[in-house]
């Protein structure tokens, strides 16, 4: 389409449910029912065409619109077509197959935006990850768009797949329930809040592969509350939904509305009272009555499912906003209210309505940005919901030091209200939840000190390895990642030098992480970046800080241990090597690094035969299978002008930790879970399973 | 060698748990009032390829169906008395039909069956449509994943084919053309069918229900009532039993999710020439009109402009298709069906009027049928009221329920109230399992160890367990039970490589 001027939209907007087809059938709701989502123009930077074809199929997404069980597709929607943009696309519908292509297409796509803008990057998808057939990875390919079936399935269910890198959808028979025609059909790609659960579950996918492996019981359970608290706290973004509800409660968000609750359709269709799940509160079964959640410090213990225990972490979470909000909005009540903080009956005035609406929305952006922020400041793999909360701290202490509405403290005390610790800390004041700041300055360290240190190496050594981390540093703050609008910026070329066979000579750092880059240039300089940084942690003298970060390159460690090719060196791999750009409080945008590094070592479930393995001293041969993998590694978080490494964020103990080596053994082989059913054994039903979050949601 | 009669103690009873396999065989020998042995024969079933084997010399050896139906026949003089089959599932009822041969020379005299397979029952009968139905759309199902390529769908098919615990004689599952005509002649029915010819020639079938306010008695046999704990006969019971996770009598439900998944599966199937569809069912479940539809044939079309040849049919695409993913929720219904069928398990309790022993058999009943029995009591004839509470702290005996899976052995009403008071030192547990076998080939936690462990202590070490040979005293320092106590048992039971035989007095 070449128009006749210049002008280029920056915006598409769409039509879209504005929460499912269920609320326009109940009367109190019906005005509630549509909205329109305004996403990205998606252009091609250099002709300034638009990228969205039929499909939709953009840069991030295709819909393809395949139905196996009907033995048929549906006709891809062109939203380009001059009659749709004229009206915004198709209005809701159920009957109408391309109407919800165009939903899918809006919510995922405002989903991926709201996640960009929190991290300050692009938003990658997971890599596939292309195995032989013992099931080793020997490859990764780039994955520029998740696939979207909106119609893949004939049963109550929607999930992402890691292995397809696809979300499906799927459509069912409603039960009889209150607003519901009994038998009518239930479409989940309709539901705002799965699309953004889902769309969320392969973001987050794509940020933290190792977060699909649970080995603990909370990674799968933060996978699914992170899912719920972006479809949430993105609601609040639409002034529509927010002062309808204000004005309904009357301000009083802690009544039960419809902004804490999730899939109200699909849940009321599978004859639940309400919705599937409700942050605030719950509907009684004894009496019918809804009731507000009473913060418990001991169901978290008590709670296995993952559903369930995600639920107390999002429930967590919306507590530190209602407080976030009522502090907020205190001084607005005691205006409105003459200073007595008790409001007049009846409706409250419209100006109110919406200044109170305001500031929710700020407070939910703030809560929604600092749950996305935390994800750059935890370990790469077993996570818990401690290490999320200390991520949520350093985080937002990082980027915000001062802290005008103690959003900090109202999470901290809402987590412990709900019994959400992390362990080894001595309090839970922010300081000591706080990981520790190092500021250790990466350049310097190699010089006077350890050049006497390490005496025995060649003094050529030492300066070499001293010039990969001057320059590699150096390099990274001349040409700063921050406006790199150009195409590639070049960083450090005297860095190939020291590069081995498996980095081209014409490889240089290159960074270029901003909202406008090309996403597979980005991830091709990832790769490239994490060799180079991988020799820097390696052949550096920052390697002797190794064991501080949980890391170990000792020789020593235990043969099931992965080791380098040389089959001695425990091996080190980076597994990201990603910019995070953010606002300071000063309004200077800030670059840091964010670097993941893991260790990994053959977990058997027997513990006799890891005693063996590990006391036979003999070198285990790199194509030796195992049981599981037990990884460990650590977050560094780097300031890309000053060169220092701010944060060390590492999982508790090193792969040299038999303690937390038998923790996940016993986890994995079920020793500390309940079995789910007579048929399987415990580990062979969601964990290990190719298509977990199938298996995750069925339940 | 000649198998000797199994004899009847002068009070009390020998039960015998035949070695098998991963399946039940019990036979029981109480006292008639003539002197001679009244035999009781529960279930007689085995996983396929379960069977448990011994080495004899240098060869390892196994006992088929045909050796063990024969070793009941010489012990009982080829009369059965009575047969109860708790439900229809492989483990319970293989063997009837294996064996068939020899049970039609036996005489049966009477066989007891659950109020579910009962042809007059309302609620039997419609449960049991549902039931068809889904097992018709799971065969649908298990039909299209015959040419499974992936270890995904081929994992589905077997969990389909365990599960619902068919075999058949070329090993493959009932499906193809005539699927519903073949759904009648499923195996586990033909072995019900069997041996109810048997007893329809003399003195019949009975279906039992909890609803029986008095107690069922043996023919000829003084002083032993028979209680039916399970399956519960109560639709509104039936449909909300509060269960937890994946118990839930989901077939009740008006409807079913599964309806418009199995119409898709019936569709595919007719479409290769296996069985036929109802076009209308089918149609009614397509989730749009047919003006929006693009069948697969002409989907590769000029008119959509190659979208789907390049989006969806190309080679690079290939490892993200979907083709039969939608199937997959097909496992989830098959696991239901299964815990359904054991929820209908016959749950028989045996008092003994003298001793006030009682004998619990609760077939495969998991949570759901367990926590039915709560609300039960019964009237003699004398107008005293037994409570189940009372029958459960009188057990001597348990048979332990699936194998000692997790969910069908309760603690709660169950376990714990068990064998109480002077009854604690007599208390002894059978679990019929073929523990390995289960681990090894199909991963199930059969018994699960917490179950089995609870067992142990409840039961003072006084647990028998198909696949293993030998009992051992726990150890002094546990102080589970005495040297006398435990003598006692030793006496009292019998063990060879065929069966265990306790006797109960």
């Amino acid at each position: 389409m070449n128009g006749t001027t210049e002008y280029r939209p920056s915006r598409r907007r769409l039509r879209v449910f504005a929460f499912d087809p269920g609320l326009g059938l109940q009367f109190e709701t019906a005005e509630l029912n549509e909205m329109t989502l305004d996403v990205i123009w998606e252009v091609d930077r250099v002709t300034g065409e638009s990228l969205l074809k039929s499909g939709p199929i953009g840069d991030y997404l295709e819909v393809v619109d395949c139905d196996p069980a009907s033995e048929c597709f549906y006709p891809p929607v062109d939203l380009n077509d001059p009659y749709l943009l004229a009206e915004d696309g198709l209005p809701p519908t159920e009957g109408n197959p391309q109407f919800h292509q165009q939903m899918v297409y809006a919510v995922a796509m405002k989903t991926i935006e709201h996640f960009e803008l929190a991290l300050g990057r692009v938003a990658m998808w997971a890599p596939r990850w292309i195995r032989d057939r013992q099931g080793r990875v020997t490859s990764e390919e780039f994955v520029r768009k998740l696939r979207i079936y909106p119609h893949a399935l004939r049963e109550a269910n929607a999930y992402y797949s890691p292995k397809k890198k696809a979300l499906l959808f799927g459509y069912f028979p409603s039960r009889a329930a209150a607003n519901q025609l009994p038998g009518g059909l239930v479409f989940t790609c309709l539901s705002h809040d799965v699309i953004a659960h889902e769309t969320t579950h392969a973001l987050l996918d794509g940020l933290h592969p190792r977060f699909c492996e649970a080995t603990n019981q909370d990674v799968h359970a933060l996978h699914e509350a992170f899912s719920d608290i972006v479809a949430l706290f993105q609601r609040f973004a639409h002034p529509e939904i927010l002062e309808h509800q204000i004005s309904l409660t009357r301000g009083d968000l802690e009544k039960q509305n419809l902004l804490g609750q999730l899939a109200q359709q699909f849940g009321r269709s599978l004859g639940k009272r309400g919705a599937l799940r409700d942050a605030i509160g719950f509907v009684d079964p004894e009496d019918g009555q809804w009731k507000r959640h009473q913060p418990d410090p001991e169901l978290l213990g008590a709670t296995t499912e993952p559903h369930a225990r995600g639920a107390i972490l999002v429930a967590a979470v919306f507590d530190a906003f209602l407080t976030i909000y009522r502090s907020r909005s205190a001084d607005l009540f005691r205006i409105a209210s003459n200073g007595t903080g008790v409001l007049p009956e009846g409706d409250i005035h419209p100006d109110l309505v919406r200044r109170l609406a305001r500031e929710a929305a700020r407070a939910a952006e703030g809560v929604l940005r600092m749950c996305i922020r935390a994800l750059d400041y935890v370990p790469p793999v077993d996570i818990n919901f401690g290490d999320y909360l200390r991520g949520i701290i350093t985080a937002d202490l990082d980027i915000h030091p001062e802290d005008k509405f103690n959003y900090r403290i109202a999470f901290v005390d809402a987590f412990r209200k709900w019994g959400i610790y992390p362990d080894g800390v001595r309090s839970l004041s922010i300081s000591s939840l706080c990981h520790p700041r190092l500021d250790i300055p990466t350049g310097v360290i190699s010089s006077k000190a350890n050049y006497g240190m390490a005496s025995n190496k060649s003094k050529a050594q030492i300066r070499s390895m001293q010039q990969v981390t001057s320059e590699l540093f150096q390099g990274l703050s001349q040409k700063t990642i921050v406006a790199a609008k150009k195409a590639k910026v070049q960083i450090n070329k005297s860095l190939h030098d020291y590069a081995s066979d498996e980095v081209d000579q014409d490889d240089y750092v290159r960074i270029e992480w901003d909202l406008g880059g090309d996403r597979e240039t980005i991830w091709e300089s990832t790769r490239k970046n994490a060799k180079i940084f991988h020799r820097w942690l390696t052949n550096s003298s920052i390697r002797k800080m190794l064991s501080d970060f949980g890391l170990t390159i000792n020789p020593k460690a235990p043969p099931s241990v992965y080791r380098t090719t040389d089959g001695q060196t425990p091996a080190v791999e980076i597994h990201s090597v990603r910019c995070a750009q953010r606002r300071g409080p000063r309004g200077e945008i800030r670059t840091d690094l964010v670097v993941e590094v893991c260790q990994r070592r053959r977990g058997y479930f027997d513990a006799e035969k890891q005693k063996k393995v590990d006391k036979s001293g003999a070198a285990v041969s790199r194509r030796e299978t195992s049981d599981f993998r037990f990884r460990r590694g650590c977050t560094l978080i780097i300031d890309s002008t000053t060169h220092k490494i701010r944060y060390a964020i590492a999982n508790r103990g090193s792969v040299l930790d038999n303690t937390e080596l038998e923790r996940v053994r016993k986890y994995l082989t079920g020793e500390e879970s309940e079995p789910v059913n007579a048929f399987y054994a415990s580990h062979g039903s969601a964990h290990g399973h190719e298509e977990h979050f199938a298996v995750l949601h069925r339940r | 060698m000649t198998t000797p009669i199994m004899t009847a103690p002068e009070k009390g009873v020998k039960v015998r748990m035949y070695r098998q396999g991963h399946g039940d065989c019990f036979l029981l020998a109480f006292r008639q009032t003539d002197g001679s042995p009244f035999y009781l024969l529960i279930d007689f079933g085995l996983k396929a390829g379960s069977e448990l084997k011994f080495q004899k010399g240098s060869k390892t050896v196994k006992h088929d169906y045909n050796e063990i139906a024969q070793h009941i026949s010489d012990s009982t003089g080829g009369h059965l008395h009575l047969v109860v089959v708790t439900h229809e599932h492989e483990d319970h009822v293989s063997g009837f039909r294996r064996a068939g041969d020899i049970f039609k020379k036996m005489k049966i005299d009477r066989l007891w069956l659950a109020w579910t397979e009962d042809p007059k029952n309302e609620l039997a009968n419609s449960l049991r449509k549902k039931y068809k139905d889904t097992l018709l759309g799971l065969f649908a199902v298990g039909q299209q994943l015959q040419a499974a390529s992936t270890p995904e769908d081929e994992r589905l098919r077997d969990v389909i084919h365990d599960v619902l615990g068919f075999e058949t004689e070329d090993g493959e599952l009932p499906f193809g053309a005539d699927a519903k005509k073949k759904i009648k002649g499923i195996n586990n029915k033909i072995a019900i069918k069997l041996i109810k010819e048997r007893a329809d020639k003399r003195d019949g079938t009975d279906y039992l229900t909890p609803n029986e306010k008095q107690p069922q008695v043996l023919a000829n046999v003084d002083g032993v009532r028979v209680y039916v704990l399970g399956p519960p006969e109560n639709e509104a019971l039936l449909k909300n039993m509060d269960p937890k996770g994946n118990e839930e009598f989901h077939l009740a439900a008006t409807f079913g999710q599964e309806r418009s998944l199995f119409a898709a599966a019936s569709a595919h199937a007719a479409r290769s020439g296996m069985g036929d569809a109802d076009k209308e069912e089918v149609e009614s479940n397509q989730p749009f009109a047919a003006k929006h539809r693009i069948p697969f044939k002409k989907a590769t079309a000029r008119k959509y402009e190659g979208f789907f040849k390049r989006h969806y049919f190309d080679s690079k695409s290939k490892w993200r298709t979907i083709n039969h993913d939608w199937m997959r929720a097909a496992e989830q219904f098959a696991i239901r069906m299964s815990s359904y069928v054991n929820n209908t398990s016959l749950v028989l309790a045996f008092e003994f009027a003298d001793s006030g022993n009682v004998l619990l058999f609760v077939g495969d009943a998991q949570r759901g049928n367990w926590v039915s029995w709560k609300n039960q009591d019964w009237e003699d004839k004398d107008g005293e009221t037994i409570a189940v509470n009372d029958l459960l702290a009188r057990t001597v005996f348990y048979k332990v329920g699936h194998h000692g899976s997790h969910n069908a052995t309760l603690n709660e009403g169950g376990l714990a109230e068990m064998a109480k008071g002077k009854y604690a030192k007599h208390f002894v547990a059978m679990i019929p399992s073929h523990e390995k076998w289960a681990k090894e080939k199909k991963k199930w936690e059969h018994p699960l160890a917490e179950i089995r462990a609870a067992l142990y202590r409840k039961t003072r070490g006084r647990l028998l367990q198909t696949d293993r040979s030998r009992i051992r005293k726990p150890n002094a320092s546990t102080n589970l039970i005495s040297t006398t106590e435990w003598n006692r048992f030793k006496n009292n039971v019998e063990m060879n490589e065929l069966y265990f035989e306790l006797t109960i007095k």
